[in-house]
């Protein structure tokens, strides 16, 4: 922002008492929402913005506002678009359809498409954001564009070199040349009056025209015969049109008539003339900045600003009243209007920094600074200072004299009494220390003066007599920053080190009770209309005195700032406080629900720049730092000026904020969003989500908060950033949600969402994921087998084992017992009977030989190898002729059906039955015959071994020793392979073993889990 | 001597005919002894004790209908006058401690010599014990087997036969929670850790027999 000029005092404020005083009487029922006219222009915040803020070029050729909320400026380097904060560049680098960046101008018609003119043609940004040239493809003309004009019915007037084209819904509906009329091809400025009907001009003439003939307009009109060079219209459509820079002419009916702005000198070089919501007509100068003017009045300049030698270009009011300067060669500048009036040197003060403001008896407005005393009154501002009669320049203090006149306290010299504009009395302080600036003054209802100093303590001063109360009395510290008087006449005083209350000749710090109150370093004291003591600490807050109850309300209750310069209620019951970051207003009813408990924190509305402050810092330590005037307006001291607000107008409702996204770059490449759903490339790493809240207005007071599906657990709330980050964004579908507020406002407002799919890396893909869950199970599964097999063998091994154990015990054991009792009865006889022991001897030789086949059976079985997967019926045959042999049984194998595949692990227990079942018929059936039968089904295996051997009950093996163990054996085979094993069997009949084996069981037995042994 | 009225009488109950003939033969040729009869199994064995009364009974423990500590329980539940020698071939210290609370007299393994089977016959004949030292270490050798249920003992006799708990549950009629926390007593009592270090150890012991199996 620029600085502003010094200027001349002397005009300085003659002008502004001319302007300001005069409007604010006949503007007190002007609307608040656009630029007051009652306000001098340089009472309106202006800002400033640059290329360093992201203006793609200085010189601003054009601007319109889109119903979207933004403004979007033509420059000759490039459109950009503008939120309010920041600029989104287009050129035809990053936009090719633009070819040249060189804007001449923009218009939206009613599909909200932007049309852009420019040195190399028309193109439309569609509303889906893409942006398209029109040319003779579309059946449009015009290689050069000087103006886009709006219809009333959304449709848009193009002209240019080559002629005026007239587009409906985006399609060529005529073009107009010279052959309709016009002096020739290139026509110039457009504008449509309040009839309907469009103006243009064309090589300096005037043509218009209506129901669809081209019309001339020459001096025989009324025009001065110089060349037309601009078209303007009021705001009820009336037009003006400019000659060659200077003439200007207003129509009135079908006649021109010379017309020129009442106050803007003549001859300035006019570069555009706009008349706003209210009235004001500004007119935008070459060389000589800004006019106002009012009802034929001239109401401001900017001459005093700096804007004089800009080379203004266009000017646009925005839909929040705001004007828009567009110049030649500094950038884009915003005038804009707040809800608090600023007086500053350049409204006549003696400095900009203001220390205290109070209003006499009078309604004269008094401020104080570090240069001397200003009184603003209706007609008139008047400085006082050392030069006419003040003991001193550095005005400390202000104060009441209850009768029309003003204390004013000074740095260093004491008190000087105002009255009728003549100090009439001087008060000399000589206190014990060796200081004397004022800081506090106050008359209380006794009539004493109490005057509070920088470093000796309280002057209380009746008549001549002056008494101190410094900390030789109690008071914790002599440096006074505040004294108020309550309704009951009690003095409470704050100190750079503490408070309390005056009593007597004495003070009370303890008066309060609270230590940290009675330590903190004081800045303000306010007495309300309902006797509440208020409180302002510097860093700690405010404190609330009232009823005997103590409140203290600090950042943890919702102020924005805990040093509180200045406190002040309005007639609305709303405390308002000044603080070093803004004026806060809350309402006295949250006040007490905080205290109360009802509620936890308190609403604060914020007000600083946004609403016409020049600085948001307001002013303490000097006493009054505000003051409520009887008019009802609210004045505080800030180091940049006196500001007023009228609390009534404050609260005027603004557009809700629209949110939204404006840009996704992912690795620092730009994502298209016109497809709706942005497809974000694999492996994304670094996410930038770039969204806005246009608010052309106040775009600091925007605070955004926003949340990524599957990432941010929560809104993530982030003041006034205007870019998303996030790192590494898993794969998937997510949806970006923004919300935005003011300050002031809950988050109420729609949230808007971006839905966008990041690609997975291969390895995040569900195949991938598929075939490494397939992986995992196929290892699992292999685990598992290995496992189940290592099992099945490991019993295979223990059922071995029990089976030679077995053996051993029933035949061998057995066999040996009685070999040896046989030899022990042979060698008894020996002598005496040899004949007997003979056959003791031939006995036991018998039984060896039994034995030792019974071993050379278990070794066989021990040591057969495993069955071939060739047949079944061979391995059986191989196995059970083996047991067979030599017991004179007959055994017969065969095999019937169409054999299929066993598995060996179920081939081999197979076989084992089969021997078993053999021994069994031979060595406990004593059987003769023994016929083993596979008959194989489609969907079975019967394996049945019958014998015509003696036979034995079922239902009682254990009561058959040795059969137990074989059947037990036989049963975990059968069982082990998934079939089942049925014995028939009767005593004297014979024993008919089978197998069953479902052949889905050779499938199954891969998932079985074997019976743990 | 005039012992001849006074001979003992011995009574053999083994299932193996050839050992049968064998000890027949050598108690036969003493002169202080009487065979009385042989039996192959329990039912013979008590019906030829009720006609002879014998003064002493062989008994094998491993008899295919009954098993031999059986045997002598009912035999001494009925009020049998006779002492019983057990000659086995079972080793285990739960049947040795188990035939001795049974009533018998004697416990000896088969492959005892016949002077020292006779000397036994004789000590027992006259109301004496006779438990060989390699026996009585045996005996002393068994964990706490004693204290295992009868419930647990056929549990365990399952467990041996390479059942499941599963199995085990169906084949005693109770569930496989029940199994389990017999289970757990068992091998509690037995301080043992595996199932299978159980099978190994009660088939040592005698708590289960092979041929049950």
């Amino acid at each position: 922002m620029p600085r502003m000029r010094p200027i001349a005092q002397g005009t300085a404020w003659r002008r502004f008492a001319a302007s300001w005083v005069w409007l604010c009487l006949a503007l007190a029922s002007v609307s608040a929402t656009a630029l007051s006219p009652s306000k001098s222009i340089s009472q309106f915040a202006m800002d400033t913005w640059q290329t360093d803020a992201g203006l793609p070029e200085l010189a601003i050729q054009a601007m319109v506002e889109t119903s979207d909320d933004y403004l979007w400026i033509g420059t000759q380097e490039g459109l950009a678009r503008f939120d309010g904060a920041q600029f989104m560049v287009f050129d035809h680098v990053n936009t090719p359809a633009l070819q040249s960046d060189f804007i001449t101008s923009i218009v939206e018609d009613g599909d909200h498409s932007l049309w852009i003119g420019n040195e190399q043609g028309l193109v439309v940004r569609q509303a889906d954001g893409t942006f398209v040239r029109f040319g003779a493809e579309q059946g449009f003309p015009l290689p050069r564009i000087t103006m886009a004009l709006g219809d009333s019915d959304g449709s848009v007037w193009i002209s240019g070199r080559g002629g005026l084209a007239h587009i409906v819904h985006g399609k060529v509906e005529r073009v107009f040349g010279e052959t309709d009329g016009f002096a020739n091809d290139f026509i110039g400025y457009l504008a449509l009056d309040s009839d309907g009907a469009l103006w243009a001009t064309a090589r300096g003439h005037l043509h218009r025209i209506k129901n669809g003939k081209v019309e001339n307009f020459s001096t025989a009109d009324g025009l001065n015969g110089h060349p037309v060079s601009r078209l303007f219209t009021s705001r009820h459509g009336d037009l003006w049109v400019l000659s060659n820079g200077a003439g200007l002419f207003r129509r009135n009916g079908e006649k021109f008539e010379p017309w020129w702005p009442n106050g803007v000198p003549e001859g300035v070089h006019i570069r555009d003339l706009l008349e706003d919501r209210d009235g004001n007509i500004w007119v935008a100068t070459d060389a000589n900045g800004v006019y106002r003017t009012w009802q034929d009045l001239l109401s401001g300049t900017t001459s005093e600003q700096g804007l004089s030698d800009l080379g203004l270009q266009t000017l646009f009011e925005d839909s929040s009243g705001s004007l828009w300067i567009g110049t030649l060669g500094r950038g884009l500048i915003r005038l804009r209007d707040g809800s608090f009036t600023a007086y500053t040197k350049t409204e006549g003060l003696s400095a900009d920094t203001v220390f205290s403001v109070l209003q006499d008896r009078h309604g004269d407005v008094w401020a104080g600074t570090l240069n001397g005393l200003t009184r603003i009154s209706i007609d008139e501002v008047h400085r006082y200072s050392r030069a006419n009669g003040l003991s001193g320049d550095y005005i400390s203090a202000l104060g009441d004299d209850n009768a029309g006149g003003v204390w004013v306290g000074l740095g260093g010299t004491g008190l000087d009494h105002l009255a009728n504009g003549k100090v009439d009395r001087h008060i000399s302080l000589k206190p014990p220390m060796p200081t004397s600036t004022v800081t506090a003054v106050i008359v209380d209802k006794q009539g004493r003066l109490w005057a509070g100093t920088d470093g000796a303590g309280i002057a209380r001063i009746v008549g001549d007599k002056v008494d101190y109360i410094t900390t030789q009395q109690g008071l914790p510290e002599n440096f006074v920053r505040a004294i108020a008087e309550d309704a009951h006449g009690a003095i409470w005083v704050g100190t750079n080190g503490g408070f309390g209350k005056v009593e007597g000749f004495g003070f009370d710090v303890e008066a309060l009770h609270d230590d940290e109150l009675s330590r903190t370093a004081i800045l303000s004291v306010y007495v309300d209309d309902h006797d509440t003591l208020w409180i302002g600490t510097l860093g700690h807050g405010l404190w609330r005195y009232s009823g005997g109850h103590l409140t203290h309300y600090t950042m943890h209750e919702g102020l924005p700032n805990e040093t509180i310069n200045s406190i002040l209620t309005d007639t609305d019951d709303n405390i308002w406080l000044g603080s070093n970051r803004g004026i806060f207003r809350i309402k006295r009813g949250d006040m007490d629900d905080v205290a109360a408990g009802r509620r936890t924190t308190l609403d604060v509305s914020r007000f600083g720049q946004a609403d016409g402050m020049k600085s948001a810092e307001t002013s303490a330590g000097a006493q009054p730092s505000a003051w409520r005037s009887s008019d009802g307006h609210l004045w505080f001291a800030t180091v940049q000026g006196a500001v007023v607000v009228d609390p009534n107008r404050v609260s005027a409702a603004r557009r809700p904020l629209r949110t939204f996204i404006e840009s996704v770059r992912a690795d620092d490449k730009s994502i298209s969003l016109h497809s709706g759903a942005a497809n974000l490339p694999s492996g994304t790493s670094r996410l930038e989500i770039r969204y806005t809240a246009p608010d052309l207005m106040a775009a600091e007071t925007t605070h955004f908060r926003y949340r990524l599906d599957g990432v941010d657990n929560d809104w993530i709330d982030v003041a006034d950033e205007r870019t998303a980050r996030y790192a590494n964004v898993p794969p998937g579908t997510h949806r970006f949600e923004v919300q935005a507020r003011r300050d002031n406002e809950g988050w109420s407002g729609a949230a808007t969402a971006l839905t966008f799919a990041v690609a997975p890396m291969f390895y995040q893909t569900w195949w991938f994921l598929a075939v490494c869950a397939v992986m995992l199970t196929g290892a699992l599964w292999i685990v598992h087998h290995l496992r189940v097999k290592w099992l099945h063998m490991r019993s295979a091994v223990a059922d071995e084992r029990r089976r030679i154990a077995g053996e051993i015990h029933d035949s061998l054991a057995q066999g040996f017992s009685a070999i040896s009792v046989q030899i022990e009865a042979a060698l008894g006889r020996l002598d005496r009977a040899p004949d007997l022991a003979v056959s003791h001897l031939k006995l036991a030789r018998d039984v060896s030989r039994t034995s030792l086949s019974e071993a050379r059976r278990s070794v066989w079985n021990l040591q057969s190898p495993p069955p071939s997967q060739t047949s079944l019926v061979a391995s059986i045959s191989a196995a059970c002729e083996q047991i067979a042999y030599g017991h004179g049984a007959s055994m017969s194998v065969q095999a019937r059906g169409h054999a299929w595949a066993i598995n060996p692990a179920a081939e081999n227990h197979l076989v084992r039955i089969c021997q078993e079942a053999v021994a069994n018929a031979i060595h406990h059936g004593g059987a003769a015959e023994i016929h083993i039968d596979a008959m194989y089904t489609f969907n079975q295996l019967v394996l049945s071994i019958a014998d015509d051997g003696a036979g034995f009950d079922p239902s009682d093996v254990h009561a058959a020793p040795g059969r137990g163990f074989g059947l037990v054996s036989m049963r975990r085979r059968a069982a082990a392979t998934g079939g089942r094993l049925d014995i028939a069997s009767a005593r004297g009949v014979g024993t008919r073993v089978s197998v069953t084996l479902p052949r889905i069981a050779m499938l199954n037995r891969l998932f079985r889990v074997p019976r743990a042994s | 001597m005039t012992m001849a009225a006074m001979k003992t009488r011995v009574m053999i109950v083994d299932d193996h005919p050839i050992v049968r003939s064998g000890l027949a033969a050598i108690i036969s040729d003493q002169d202080d002894f009487e065979m009385v009869g042989e039996a192959a199994d329990g039912a013979q064995a008590i019906a030829l004790f009720k006609a002879q009364r014998p003064t002493v009974v062989l008994v094998d423990l491993s008899l295919p209908d009954m098993d031999g500590i059986d045997l002598i329980a009912t035999l001494n539940r009925n009020g049998a006058s006779a002492y019983f020698l057990v000659l086995t071939t079972r080793t285990g210290g739960d049947d040795i401690n188990r035939a001795l609370r049974a009533g018998a007299h004697a416990y000896l393994f088969k492959d005892t010599a016949s002077e020292e089977l006779l000397a036994a016959i004789r000590t027992v004949a006259q109301g004496g014990r006779y438990v060989p030292p390699v026996v009585g270490r045996r005996a002393e050798q068994l964990p706490n087997a004693t204290e295992l249920t009868t419930r647990e003992r056929e549990v365990l006799l399952w467990l041996a036969r390479g059942c499941s708990n599963d199995a085990i549950g169906e084949a005693l009629g109770i569930t496989t929670e029940t199994v389990k926390s017999h289970m757990k007593s068992i091998l509690g009592k037995l301080g043992l850790k595996s199932r299978s270090e159980v099978v190994t150890v009660c088939l040592r012991a005698g708590l289960v027999h092979l041929e049950n199996l």
